[in-house]
């Protein structure tokens, strides 16, 4: 029984959402709840804990897409200089982010077993000396594997992702979340004005050979790899309360195997859709940080410094495109529950593959930008819609379902990649119109899904399905016995925010209606995996809801 | 309403212009004439097999082809450094295209120089930069007219196959970046380990306590 829940100060507000008031603890300075989780999310302070591991998250990860994309606004003197064909380049840029597609999975299990604070300080550090080993490779096969291995990093995502969630309370974790992974991918985008900047400066004022300048300038990506590391392993906690290996004395919520944690996301016919879908935004973005340099500085004739702008624009809209993402699927479920969630990712989506197509379509270079920034904005919010929706595909395997949602997005863009961006017999802007139809086909995968609490974009609910089911169900009736299920009780209870609103009559929710009724549903066991007579009420809860 | 119409009039109009611009043509290389014969040799007049960016010369020099008759006056000579055919496989951007403004094929100049109808014959000296890249490359040379169009052209290989020379680049490495670059990966990895021990030993010892 996790010690935290107290029954009775459970409160519901107008809306019919159920939260719990903020508790009384001082040592923090920003406001708390029974998980000491922050309330709030105060982005100009570094308030310690909570504001300070959000910083620390959202930049080392930042770090990590700054080094992965590194190369790709360099490719025009580095094809140069290894002698590179269009295949040797566009195979390592697949090679960047087809890595992570394995360390995204696995670091789930990771950050659950050592702590999000060790498991991105020891990617971090363990990937510098590839990114420091790009200046001594002489030929594709070096630039392969040393992109290969960079392009590991990008697990840092899934660290971020868990740290911000142990951080950060239900109310507040989707917007914090989405704030901390679009600064996060802002480094693709800076990457691309910070690389040629350094390489000018090296060859300029240093009177280095061009040959040598791009190679002295991804010292700076490692060198940022190892400050970052050394400051998450001082500054940085896991936990609101400390570390893991302070908290983790048996006090501790309870901790899914890694078998068992991946079951649920596996299992869940939702997850492979969002691993689909996830790849045609994420990974859309990805695979356009790899080309869009090298199609400015080829197609319109700009020199090195100046396709890099361009081409950063596109990055730098994660500013503002993946938070407003986000935030306006959390405006379209209060008006339609998680029905408009799918029709207006679908919507977002589809937009994004339709400026794709007309961005491969443009000729001049005013035009292209315009359009490559339109395009940009819409992609960028489609993955902020999509973790929208992700985190309600699963509770227990919240962590299995944000690993596979994120690797789907690095093996879309490796599919994206060797589709269109490998062959030479097209050229790049036609590469760019076929991706925008591949957009618009898979996107219509958000038709398919279909939870049974809400309905899908044309199908109604199941009738008497209610959220607690759903959630509850991934719990067998030995772990509810033991009270193991409370905490998805709880999101259950709170999800019920994703209703499609009908208008209020008598009888219709009787449970919210009356206050001290509503307490009552905690102590409900619902059947799960194993079909059997539902268990009796655990004495030690009865007794808590009497006091 | 009206507003909202003339603003979307306006915004047409922009991207119309944008997308018109894009459409000037330039001199098609298949219509110059072949007013010129080049040769590219080593500075002491041999054949050139291979050279080295940043340390050798080689030696342009061109003379006009009685041949060709043409109606077009040079101003200037202008002699580039092409890439032979097997150095464009499967390279884009160095992609030969016959309207002059968008080819690829010459990317490196040697030199500018006017040209004077009395004598027309000339020679360059060309210390090859560092910031060549290698491959296999051809020399030729371009007659300017006063507007800067290309009128008439000469090159050292008649097909851009046969007699053609290897530049050998800089690799860009020393032995400075390779000593910098083992001593910070060793500092990545060591540091890292090094936390990860001396705080089990603290934690140890915390528990001990």
């Amino acid at each position: 029984m996790d010690p935290h829940i107290d029954p009775l100060k459970i409160m519901v507000d107008g809306s019919g959402r159920v939260f719990e008031p903020p508790v009384m603890a001082p040592e923090f300075d920003l406001p708390v709840d029974s998980e000491h989780k922050a309330m709030i999310c105060k982005v100009h302070s570094l308030a310690r804990p909570h504001m300070l591991s959000f910083h620390l998250a959202w930049v080392s990860f930042f770090t990590c897409f700054l080094s992965t994309f590194a190369a790709p606004p360099l490719i025009p003197i580095i094809r140069d200089n290894l002698d590179l064909t269009k295949s040797d380049i566009s195979q390592a840029s697949i090679a960047a982010v087809s890595g992570s597609i394995m360390s995204r999975l696995i670091m789930g299990a990771v950050c659950d077993l050592i702590g999000p604070r060790y498991g991105s300080a020891f990617l971090i550090m363990i990937v510098a000396p590839a990114v420091f080993a790009m200046a001594i490779v002489n030929d594709a096969a070096g630039f392969l594997m040393c992109r290969f291995f960079i392009g590991f990093s990008l697990a840092t995502f899934v660290s971020c992702e868990y740290w911000v969630s142990s951080m950060f309370s239900t109310r507040i974790v989707g917007t914090a979340n989405g704030i901390a992974a679009g600064w996060g991918n802002l480094g693709g985008g800076a990457t691309q004005i910070i690389m040629p900047l350094l390489f000018a400066f090296i060859r300029d004022s240093g009177h280095h050979p061009a040959f040598a300048a791009w190679r002295i300038a991804f010292f700076i990506p490692g060198c940022l790899h190892i400050v970052m590391g050394i400051l998450v392993l001082f500054f940085g906690q896991d936990l609101p309360d400390g570390n893991y290996w302070q908290v983790n004395d048996g006090n501790h919520t309870f901790r899914d195997g890694f078998q068992q944690a991946m079951y649920y996301a596996i299992t869940s016919p939702r997850t492979w859709v969002f691993f689909a879908l996830y790849g045609y935004c994420f990974g859309v973005e990805l695979t356009v940080d790899n080309i869009i340099a090298e199609y400015f500085y080829d197609r319109f004739d700009l020199n090195l410094t100046t396709a890099g702008t361009v081409a950063a624009v596109s990055g730098l809209m994660n500013i503002f495109s993946r938070p407003i993402g986000g935030y306006l699927s959390d405006k379209a479920s209060r008006h339609s529950g998680m029905r408009g969630r799918l029709w207006y990712l679908w919507l977002v989506q589809s937009m994004g593959g339709f400026f794709c197509i007309l961005l491969g379509k443009m000729t001049s270079l005013g035009a292209a930008i315009c359009v490559m920034i339109i395009f940009s904005i819409f992609v960028q919010a489609a993955c902020g819609a999509t973790f929208g929706i992700v985190p309600f595909i699963s509770r227990r395997s919240l962590g299995g379902v944000i690993g596979f949602t994120a690797a789907g997005g690095n093996l879309g863009s490796v599919l994206t990649q060797s589709l269109f961006f490998t062959s030479s017999t097209y050229h790049t802007e036609v590469g760019l119109v076929y991706m925008g139809i591949m957009i618009i086909c898979v996107t219509l995968l958000c038709t398919v899904v279909y939870f049974p609490m809400w309905g899908g974009m044309f199908f109604s609910p199941k009738k008497n399905y209610t959220e607690e089911e759903y959630y509850v169900s991934e719990w067998n009736a030995q772990e509810q016995r033991q009270g193991l299920h409370i905490s998805s009780l709880k999101f259950a209870i709170n999800a019920r925010s994703e209703r499609r609103k009908e208008p209020r009559s008598e009888g219709v929710e009787p449970e919210l209606d009356d206050p001290d009724r509503s307490g009552l549903s905690m102590f409900k066991s619902y059947p799960g995996p194993q079909i059997g007579a539902p268990s009796p009420v655990p004495p030690s809860v009865r007794s808590n809801a009497l006091e | 309403m009206a507003f909202s119409r003339q603003a979307s009039v306006v915004l047409l109009a922009v991207v119309a212009f944008f997308c018109a611009a894009s459409y000037a043509e330039g001199v098609l290389f298949s219509t110059l004439p072949k007013q010129f014969i080049v040769t590219a040799t080593l500075p002491d007049g041999g054949p050139i097999t291979q050279v080295h960016t940043g340390q050798d010369n080689i030696l342009v020099s061109w003379r006009l082809n009685t041949t060709v008759v043409s109606n077009a006056t040079i101003a200037k000579v202008r002699a580039k450094l092409c890439f032979a055919k097997e150095s464009q496989v499967l390279r884009a951007w160095r992609k030969t295209v016959d309207d002059l403004t968008k080819d690829k094929t010459c990317l490196y100049e040697i030199s500018t120089v006017p040209f004077n109808a009395a004598a027309p014959n000339g020679t360059t000296n060309y210390y090859l930069p560092k910031s060549i890249p290698g491959a296999k490359y051809l020399v030729r040379v371009y007659g300017i007219d006063a507007a800067g169009n290309q009128v008439g052209f000469g090159q050292t290989s008649p097909d851009r196959v046969a007699n053609t020379f290897t530049v050998i680049p800089i690799s860009g490495r020393h032995a400075s970046i390779d000593v910098a670059v083992g001593v910070f990966s060793v500092f990545s990895v060591g540091s890292l380990f090094t936390f990860f021990i001396l705080e089990n030993i603290y934690l140890k010892r915390k528990k001990a306590v």
